[in-house]
């Protein structure tokens, strides 16, 4: 089970898979209910683990940068990244367990928790924070959702939520617009802050079936903000509930 | 006029005990003026060594953008022609390049944010005097590339000390993961509250290569000789570099500082106002109980033919002689005072912590710093202030009538 709360994580934290909603479609479609809908978006990434490998493009306005990632992840909290291209940043690995995150960096041959005050900073540059990493509640408790259209109503072709945070739910976001496809994929999640400003897109495209599942294979995220600045998630391959040594997500692991 | 001046001497010590209490409660007041002058002065000259000289610089030079966004990419364009036209400038006394940038230093155990600071280590002493501010370990050395200095509360709190290392955690001007070993050479205390908890030195070149910014700085600082000439120090650096550059003077570049460090006029103004306005009084009272008592006498001085004017030049003598007298004894007291304030200093908290104020922190002991200004300045308000409190008593002396003077008891 892997969630992340923004599906970012999802993407990121690498368990991959979309869910176990992905085989019902069509006529079922109509009667999709909140809580199937809410549990869609937050398993876009579902398994009980998953090995996979991403490319992530990240394009500012200073520069553009790609990169090639192995990931892993075990259960909802538990995952690891490790870099494989540009050969400049090779090796560099990323743990996440719990709400922690360690930073492994071959050049100086040292592991780095990341502080909480460094939660908010970007990772590895792209326009994903730290945060977003460890985010792993679900929707349904952080936010008031109500359906704001369904397929084949007044011409709309997906489901489309609105999900209002609770006032006392530990979120950074004060509400969430989500358009989910009739076969349950999400298609896209815009982020708004509590005064109703819009803060990021993200996008989910190309739905291929991978390792037996159905899933968007790219993952876009737009900053509000910066136009013309994104990063773009693309996965090259992914096996799901796959057997991974309990050390994989240990600090000895990080080094090679 | 020398007899009016022997005649006021005289008057004087007629009430020998009243004029030497009127006398010592004035000199008590500037001596503690002197004192007051001394720990004030001391105070300021170490503030605007730490904000101004080694943080501000008196004239600093960015990329226009730089001040507000503090980005990584806002460089200062072809530094190394202007750098050479600023070193030329006879108005420059030193001048440090940096290349900053915020980050994650981690010690063995634990981590922390911090500002890491690439610098010229010869030039930033210069500017800094970074060197002396060293308190363990030894100053940035050209042979140790990757030897830092951090700051002692960063020390503290990553638990290392010198010998020790440091990882450095940014992100590149790529957007590549900046990381950097740095061996630990010296901890500093620079008095700044903000970089002693969060400030890490590191020679130029390393920083450069580590965030991928060959040959780039993100400020240029200067020291100057005359800090009234600093506007046109400004106007010719401006003219040296190209029109993207945002040159500043320290109050224009941080006019909290400048308001801060400005407020010690108003301190002192407000303390010789105090002080001598109980001195003001003390001379009143003297002066018109002299006139009470001697009326008769005045009266008979008027009838032989004094004039007014030099009745009234008689008291205001009289009260320029309690000055004078008030001005040596206090002196002399002040600089006993003062001598005690630079030598051994007052203690300003029971628990020997360093005090901390505007940002800058204090050794637990300050130290006073003579100016000749402020005993000038002293001197000469405790003179003013004594005549015109005797302006008052003087016009009543002037302005007596001789017969009814003279049959007053």
């Amino acid at each position: 089970m892997f969630i992340c709360r923004a599906a970012l994580l999802g993407a990121l934290c690498f368990p991959l898979a979309t869910s176990a909603v992905a085989a019902p479609t069509g006529t079922a479609a109509d009667t999709a209910t909140i809580e199937e809908l809410l549990d869609a978006t937050d398993d876009i990434s579902r398994g009980s683990s998953s090995h996979g490998v991403m490319q992530m493009e990240v394009k500012t306005a200073r520069y553009e940068r790609s990169m090639r990632m192995e990931l892993w992840s075990q259960g909802e909290t538990k995952s690891l990244v490790r870099i494989l291209e540009p050969v400049k940043d090779r090796g560099v690995c990323t743990l996440r367990s719990g709400d922690n995150i360690w930073n492994y960096l071959p050049n100086v041959d040292r592991t780095v928790k990341v502080p909480s005050a460094m939660m908010g900073g970007a990772w590895m540059g792209s326009h994903i924070t730290n945060d977003d990493l460890v985010r792993s509640s679900r929707l349904a408790d952080d936010f008031e959702a109500t359906v704001k259209a369904r397929p084949g109503q007044a011409g709309a072709s997906s489901y489309l939520l609105e999900l209002v945070a609770r006032p006392e739910a530990p979120v950074v976001w004060g509400s969430i617009l989500v358009q989910i496809s009739a076969a349950k994929i999400p298609e896209k999640i815009q982020y708004y802050d509590e005064s109703g400003k819009l803060v990021r897109t993200m996008t989910f495209e190309e739905v291929k079936v991978i390792d037996g599942r159905t899933m968007p294979t790219v993952q876009r995220v737009l900053p509000a903000d910066k136009p013309g600045e994104q990063t773009v998630m693309r996965f090259e391959s992914m096996d799901f509930d796959v057997a991974l040594p309990e050390a994989t997500f240990t600090l000895q692991a990080l080094k090679p | 006029m020398l007899m009016l001046w022997r005649v006021a001497w005289r008057n004087l010590w007629r009430q020998g005990r009243r004029s030497m209490l009127t006398v010592s409660a004035m000199a008590v007041g500037v001596a503690l003026c002197m004192a007051m002058f001394a720990l004030i002065d001391g105070m300021y000259t170490r503030m605007f060594d730490v904000m101004v000289s080694q943080a501000l610089g008196h004239v600093q030079v960015h990329h226009q953008a730089w001040p507000a966004d503090q980005q990584l990419y806002d460089t200062v364009p072809e530094v190394d022609s202007l750098l050479a036209a600023i070193d030329a400038d006879r108005g420059v006394k030193a001048a440090t390049v940096r290349l900053s940038c915020f980050g994650l230093a981690a010690g063995d155990k634990t981590s922390a944010g911090a500002r890491f600071m690439g610098v010229d280590p010869d030039r930033e002493d210069q500017v800094t005097q970074l060197k002396r501010r060293v308190v363990r370990g030894a100053y940035l050395d050209p042979a140790k590339p990757n030897g830092a200095l951090i700051g002692a509360g960063l020390a503290e709190e990553l638990e290392v000390e010198p010998g020790g290392e440091i990882v450095m955690i940014s992100q590149g001007a790529d957007g590549s993961i900046a990381n950097a070993l740095f061996e630990v050479v010296g901890v500093v205390e620079t008095g700044s509250t903000v970089l002693d908890r969060a400030g890490v030195w590191t020679p130029l070149a390393v920083l450069q290569s580590t965030l991928v910014l060959p040959n780039q700085v993100h400020e240029i600082l200067i020291l100057s000789d005359d800090l009234d000439t600093l506007p046109a120090l400004k106007g010719r650096v401006e003219a040296a570099g190209g029109d993207q550059l945002m040159v500043r003077t320290w109050p224009e570049a941080n006019p909290q500082a400048a308001l801060l460090i400005g407020s010690q006029t108003t301190s002192k103004t407000l303390i010789l106002f105090v002080v001598f306005s109980v001195s003001a009084l003390g001379v009143l009272n003297t002066m018109m109980m002299n006139v009470f008592e001697r009326t008769r006498e005045l009266g008979v001085l008027k009838a032989i033919g004094l004039s007014p004017a030099k009745m009234m030049a008689l008291v205001l003598l009289e009260a320029a002689q309690l000055g004078v007298m008030a001005s040596v004894i206090g002196v002399g007291l002040g600089l006993l005072i003062d001598l005690y304030l630079v030598k051994v200093g007052v203690a300003m908290s029971n628990s020997g912590e360093p005090l901390s104020f505007g940002g800058v922190s204090f050794d637990p002991i300050m130290r006073g710093e003579v100016r000749a200004e402020g005993i000038v300045i002293t001197v000469v308000f405790v003179f003013f202030v004594s005549i015109v409190a005797a302006v008052w008593p003087g016009l009543r002396a002037a302005r007596l009538q001789p017969v009814d003077a003279m049959r007053q008891r």
